[in-house]
């Protein structure tokens, strides 16, 4: 799957890539690399996607902290969704894909790059994809 | 504790960051070129790689995974991902490489999975049947998601699904 992912990249004229199996190969890739956007898969071993995606945005050592994150995975259901999103990554890409799919999230992020936000408790794109005409509680953002 | 506001939020606001518009000032905006595209999916095309072994192999977990829970009174959060990640894997690979009456059924029986509520001998039962369609569906080399034969496991498989919704509503006397 790595491959064919990798072989799809390539003919959609990504330049660079670099490739790891796992989350924690991930990351010291990600850290000595320091790509334009991250494309990770949910499920490895032993460090998964989402432990990838935490330390892509929390830990000290990221070199960049607000990259576009794709998660991509077979899981479509919903939960698995919110719960992806509330690690931090930007876009979710379900397998199987076609080109046409993946050049999109691409172009996606790269055409819409997300304001970010951080709490104590979380550090990620902004969720917020539609500004609310109708919301009548405070506005919470220093800069809003 | 901390302070919150009459809405329920800490009072501490949260920092917020504008968009990091880098890569898009290296790379310019506008979706990928549809030659490159166009010459990906001919690529994902005519991947021929066989996935049988694969695909058996995570049938196996699952088995593993059912015979695990029918000794075993699983709850559900330690017994969904022994049978959950290889049916992904199923739906996922299947799908990549062509096996399209296999990621069909997968896929609809991942999204049961991921709904149910609990697990019983009766999503065992639903299981079970779904390992044998796809054994049968290799065995047979059924790929087509319009083959006949593969449309009549699919639903029974669809059957049995609401069956078992059937029965948890009428358990619950709705």
């Amino acid at each position: 799957m790595l491959e064919v992912v990798i072989n799809s990249l390539k003919y959609l004229g990504v330049g660079q890539v670099f490739q790891a199996r796992n989350g924690e190969s991930g990351f010291q890739q990600f850290v000595r690399q320091k790509p334009d956007i991250v494309i990770t898969d949910w499920e490895m071993e032993p460090v998964d996607g989402l432990e990838l995606v935490k330390w892509i945005r929390l830990d000290r050592m990221s070199p960049r902290r607000t990259v576009p994150v794709i998660m991509m995975t077979g899981y479509a259901a919903g939960p698995r969704v919110a719960l992806a999103r509330d690690r931090g990554i930007t876009e979710f890409l379900v397998k199987p894909f076609t080109a046409n799919e993946l050049a999109r999230r691409i172009a996606y992020v790269i055409d819409h790059p997300r304001d970010f936000v951080e709490t104590y408790e979380f550090f990620g794109p902004d969720r917020r994809r539609r500004k609310s005409q109708d919301y009548q509680g405070p506005e919470r953002r220093n800069d809003e | 504790m901390a302070k919150k506001d009459k809405y329920g939020y800490k009072e501490s606001l949260p920092r917020f960051f504008k968009a990091d518009v880098e890569l898009q000032k290296k790379v310019g905006t506008g979706s990928l070129d549809n030659g490159s595209v166009g010459k990906a999916q001919a690529y994902l095309d005519s991947i021929k790689t066989d996935i049988a072994p694969q695909l058996r192999e995570s049938l196996m977990l699952m088995e593993t995974a059912l015979a695990n829970a029918r000794e075993v009174n699983y709850g559900r959060e330690e017994f969904l991902p022994d049978v959950t990640k290889p049916l992904m894997d199923i739906k996922s690979v299947s799908g990549m490489f062509h096996e399209m009456m296999i990621c069909r059924v997968s896929s609809f029986v991942l999204t049961f999975v991921e709904d149910v509520r609990k697990f019983d001998a009766d999503v065992t039962q639903i299981l079970m049947a779904y390992v044998k369609v796809v054994k049968t569906l290799l065995d047979l080399g059924i790929k087509d998601e319009t083959n006949p034969h593969g449309q009549n496991f699919i639903n029974e498989i669809r059957a049995a699904t609401k069956r078992y919704y059937d029965k948890q509503a009428a358990a619950k006397g709705g």
